[in-house]
């Protein structure tokens, strides 16, 4: 209903290529691994899958519905020392959860996972994606977590999917709701901080990126085809033509990402909130233009300084774009 | 003194950059990043060598330090990272080396 990753096949990798590729990523340093879907369950070898990382001494974390974690599943997540699991539940309450999910009876089996991994000490973190219907039942969920010995996460945004359609923004809270979790201490450590009015962009700033996709991490697709992030569909090789440390080193398109620093963005170089702000080069990429805002961000960094600077380009629009609300846009 | 034995956990993730590791016990979430001394020790750590052979037969032929000082870093590295379940400590090999296959 609301996920950015595209459903569908296409040529998804056997397990020797995943080995391989695993071996690839190893050599060329890399240490975290989150393995997500889809759902990763659906996948009949995924365990092979983690048990070859774990060999390979990879830190792996990963995302699931829970909805096929039965006793054996939680054992063997268990045993293979995965870091973390995470289970998305949108709501405590099971026909508002099950109407996002589209399964009956999935809050109660997503649940069970929880209780089942728990029960080993396998370390949960129950993620609360806030939604336009369920954006009241985050104190809810939050009970829910506690109870199960889960770590409480809130999720913000829907973003659009990864083929540009952008109906499932719709979904998104309204405005005041986000100002809401944006300046609550279950979404950050120091309120006070995250929310302070914006500093000068000072040099480092002006030297610094917002973001490490294709600094420090990639998205690798199930078909192999790699990209900066999982929210930036900018195409930068294919595992099935070259090996991962050519396409890391040698990318043009990711020459590119990383050339463009903060003082090489055309408009956020000159925005109040560039120090704070965690623009999403990804997010900019679909609005046409990777070294643009990102409107998720702009209205986010607003949202945490409830400053919304007379210049901001989400004004110039005259629309906000992901957190709508009547009368928002008055500055 | 009673020989010391230590072994590198399974529930450990670890990378090695350059001379230096990084290590992440699951457990307790926590991260370490080993130096090139305590690298050394860190991948010789097989739980049957005991420490002080490790410190002695391979820190203190790569580095410029005296047994004891390389022994009392050694250990204290070994003390910190005993707590996060990064590996395992004992007073007696982790297996018999008689038990061991045998290299031609
Ligand atoms: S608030 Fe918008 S314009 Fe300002 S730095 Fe962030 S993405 Fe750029």
């Amino acid at each position: 209903m609301h996920c950015y990753v595209e459903q569908g096949g296409n040529g998804e990798f056997a397990t020797d290529e995943v080995s391989r590729v695993l071996k690839e990523l190893a050599s060329a340093g890399t240490l975290f691994l989150s393995i997500s879907g889809g759902e990763p369950l659906l996948r009949g070898d995924l365990f092979e899958v983690i048990a070859e990382a774990r060999r390979l001494a990879f830190d792996v974390k990963l995302k699931t519905n829970g909805l096929l974690i039965g006793p054996e599943e939680a054992r063997r997540i268990r045993s293979l020392h995965v870091h973390e699991v995470q289970v998305s539940v949108y709501s405590h309450r099971a026909e508002a959860h099950e109407g996002i999910t589209g399964v009956g009876g999935s809050l109660e089996r997503s649940l069970s996972a929880i209780r089942l991994m728990r029960s080993l000490g396998q370390r949960v973190i129950l993620s609360y994606v806030a939604m336009r219907g369920t954006e009241g039942d985050h104190p809810g969920v939050k009970a829910l977590a506690s109870e199960l010995g889960a770590v409480f996460r809130i999720d913000p945004a829907i973003t659009p999917r990864l083929n540009g359609d952008d109906s499932n923004l719709e979904l998104n809270v309204g405005r005041g709701e986000l100002v809401k979790i944006v300046q609550n201490p279950d979404y950050v450590n120091s309120v006070e901080e995250y929310c302070a009015p914006p500093a000068p962009a000072d040099a480092a700033t002006l030297e610094g990126v917002s973001c490490s996709a294709g600094f420090a991490h990639c998205y690798i697709a199930p078909n192999g085809d790699v990209y900066p992030c999982v929210q930036f569909p900018l195409l930068c090789g294919s595992l099935r033509e070259r090996t991962f440390a050519e396409i890391w080193g040698d990318s043009p398109r990711l020459k590119e990402l990383r050339r463009a620093r903060n003082r090489d963005l055309p408009v956020c170089h000159g925005c109040s909130h560039l120090s704070l702000c965690s623009r999403c080069p990804g997010l900019a990429y679909m609005e046409g233009d990777m070294r643009g805002p990102s409107a998720a961000d702009c209205e986010k960094s607003y949202a945490r300084t409830g400053i919304v600077p007379s210049g901001s380009p989400r004004l110039a629009e005259g629309k906000f774009r992901y957190w709508k609300e009547e009368g928002m846009c008055r500055g | 003194m009673s020989d010391k034995y230590i072994a590198r956990s399974t529930g450990i993730a670890a990378r090695k950059l350059g001379e230096e590791t990084i290590i992440i016990a699951a457990e307790t979430s926590s991260v370490f990043t080993l130096n090139e001394q305590a690298t050394v020790v860190w991948e010789a750590a097989d739980g049957v060598t005991p420490l002080r052979t490790i410190v002695e037969g391979r820190v203190c032929q790569e580095f410029d330090v005296t047994p004891e000082a390389a022994y009392r870093d050694a250990e204290e590295l070994v003390t910190k990272l005993r707590g996060t379940a990064s590996w395992w400590f004992r007073t007696s090999p982790l297996l018999p080396p008689s038990s061991l296959p045998c290299r031609p």
